[in-house]
């Protein structure tokens, strides 16, 4: 049985910062949402990096929007909001069972309106890359051993290719 | 306010080139502009949080206004050489015909001569067998077994240590971008450099121009060559009153892996190695319009194409280590264009056309029959709706904008030679100002660009030393 954050809060408080601490572009309302986004996009394994403060979904996205000019900064968060509203009639994204708001991202990702199908693909490259771009994501969850430079691995092959001379 | 003889405008495949043959005249009277910062390779760290939003357009966000098309450029001395995959082709024959339509004559054997001193100075070279990595591997087998055209790619890199992430810098100084080969040459020639320095717009001044800068004010020149880049290029030209921006097109790329039971590790080694050319219609091929390309990138870059949600995303990245990857050049058949919008940002419009989307559809297929072929127990599809396959998807799969990831890396056009350019990159109606970069390219060429850019960009030079 999969168990959202939101049932777990009760008992184990994230342990990220408060959002008024270290947001820069993103109100608490935002947060919610791409918290929540990011969650339903992930699932299990990043949930489990989200709740032991590993990953950071919406300081990942405020610091990605702080990058965008102001009218795309604009857009994306009135996409994030967006989402919500589209929603309120059945309590609000962020609100949602975990099942529903994937269910409900994969509607928009196959939608006919061409709003939802780029909102979707805006959320998922933020909420994804966020993951990924930190161990939980990229060593845990993908097994990558992390850059050469900052771990002192060796660069170069590990998976030795055994040439079939038919392959040019 | 200082005056040089020329200014040009961007570090990249264009720029570089075409400063270093006119400071080899000019010296000290030719002047690089350049909006990037100048890196080292001890600030290429590896780190794709990092340096992705440090070194990309846009912090990697560059896209397409709909959304559904990203476009990858570099933002950096160098351009995009510094984050591409270093592969080089030579121009394809078939450029003299086809841009023959657009009232282009190309000099193929001028073309060639330049090709030559370019292909020297980047130190390009065939990819040995030694260094085509697991993955890419995969790739040529499949071909083979299928009895498909596949090769081993050419790159500019010397000393390659394979460490995988020339997409984000080479951190070793070994990929020959043009902040190691045409840029230090330049500067040896005496051109000066002025990095992160934006050219915000241009102003005629008597026969030659004024570029207004964000960082160094007004500088003057004689002759001002234009090679910011596809989007930044005909951005520059609109914002300072010229007719620009049509024409655009791109090389539409998606992707597509095999999933191999024995472990890959797709992201050690050359990222891109091995090509197919079985679908291009370049080089005296006649296939749908297409060059397939290995690819095998690092944890972010790889983590967003797939297109999933919930658990299917954490079966997808559970699974990376074991994925072969293969990329589409696809030489779109649309015709977007370039304008500005708020703050003179460029606003990039580019239309899903049945042309482009079937031959994508065509990708998926054929890319679905390789890698079973070599071996793969199933298929994944950076697709929406078609993920994991095991047999091709059907011609009925849907391809709607933004229903599958797409991405180009490769844009050309908004200052086509033939409209806003004339055949040799004169800007029509205007004195002394150039564009030799791939937005004066009148039709995309079909493969990576970066050695035709050059080249084209030498010539261009040449005629500007010669007063032609």
């Amino acid at each position: 049985m999969k168990v959202g954050a939101r049932a777990l809060w009760g008992a184990q408080e994230p342990r990220v910062p408060l959002p008024a601490e270290r947001l820069q572009y993103m109100s608490t309302r935002h947060e919610a949402i791409v918290v929540a986004v990011a969650l339903a996009m992930l699932g299990d394994s990043a949930e489990a990096a989200y709740l032991e403060g590993r990953w950071d979904p919406a300081g990942h996205v405020d610091g990605m929007l702080g990058d965008l000019a102001p009218d795309r900064r604009r857009d994306l968060k009135l996409g994030i909001l967006l989402l919500e509203e589209w929603t309120l009639g059945l309590t609000g994204f962020s609100r949602m069972s975990r099942d529903k708001q994937v269910a409900f991202l994969t509607g928009w990702k196959t939608s006919s309106l061409a709003v939802h199908r780029t909102i979707w693909g805006s959320l998922h490259a933020a909420t994804v890359s966020s993951f990924t771009a930190v161990e939980a994501g990229s060593k845990d969850l993908m097994g990558h051993p992390g850059p050469c430079i900052s771990t002192g691995r060796p660069p170069g092959q590990t998976v030795a290719v055994v040439w079939d001379e038919a392959v040019p | 306010m200082s005056r040089f003889k020329a200014i040009v405008i961007g570090s990249g495949a264009g720029g570089a080139p075409a400063a270093h043959r006119l400071a080899e005249q000019w010296g000290d009277g030719v002047a690089i502009v350049e909006a990037g910062k100048h890196l080292l390779a001890r600030d290429l760290n590896q780190s794709e949080r990092e340096m992705v939003p440090k070194i990309y357009a846009v912090a990697g966000a560059q896209g397409t206004e709909d959304g559904s098309v990203s476009i990858l450029q570099g933002r950096a001395v160098g351009g995009s050489t510094l984050i591409n995959d270093a592969i080089c082709f030579r121009p394809p024959p078939e450029l003299v015909d086809r841009w023959s339509a657009y009232g282009v004559k190309l000099d193929w054997d001028a073309l060639m001569t330049e090709v030559a001193v370019v292909e020297e100075v980047m130190q390009v070279s065939e990819i040995p067998r030694t260094m085509i990595n697991a993955a890419n591997y995969k790739l040529g087998l499949g071909a083979a077994r299928l009895g498909w055209h596949g090769e081993r790619l050419h790159h500019n890199s010397v000393g390659c240590v394979q460490c995988g992430y020339r997409h984000i810098g080479c951190s070793y100084n070994a990929k020959q971008s043009m902040n190691l080969s045409f840029v230090p040459k330049a500067l040896a020639a005496g051109a000066q450099l002025l990095a992160e320095t934006r050219a915000l717009s241009l102003s005629p001044d008597g026969d030659g121009w004024t570029v207004h800068t964000d960082t160094q004010g007004d500088l003057k020149a004689d002759i001002v060559v234009v090679c910011a880049g596809v989007v930044q290029t005909p951005r520059l030209l609109l914002a300072s009153g010229i007719e620009a921006g049509s024409g655009v097109q791109l090389h539409l790329s998606t992707v597509a892996w095999g999933d191999f039971d024995e472990v890959l590790d797709p992201y050690n080694g050359i990222p891109m190695s091995y090509g197919v050319l079985e679908f291009a219609d370049v080089y005296g091929r006649t296939g749908p319009g297409y060059v397939v390309e290995g690819i095998a990138v690092q944890p972010v870059a790889f983590s967003v194409q797939p297109m999933a949600e919930g658990d299917a995303t954490e079966e997808i990245l559970a699974r990376y280590r074991h994925l072969a990857g293969a990329l589409s050049l696809v030489r779109s058949k649309a015709r977007g264009s370039i304008r500005l919008g708020p703050g003179n940002r460029p606003v990039i419009d580019y239309p899903t056309i049945p042309e482009d989307t079937d031959r994508l559809r065509h990708f998926y297929q054929r890319m679905t029959e390789l890698y079973l072929a070599a071996g793969a127990k199933r298929v994944l599809l950076a697709h929406g709706t078609e993920r994991w396959v095991t047999k091709p998807p059907s011609d009925d799969l849907p391809m709607i904008a933004g229903g599958f990831y797409q991405y180009a890396a490769h844009p050309f056009g908004g200052a086509c030679r033939g409209t806003t350019t004339d055949a040799d990159g004169r800007v029509v109606g205007q004195k002394n100002l150039w564009v030799l970069d791939g937005s004066a390219f009148p039709e995309a060429p079909g493969v990576n660009p970066q050695i035709t850019i050059a080249s084209l960009a030498r010539i261009g030079a040449g005629q500007i030393l010669a007063g032609r």
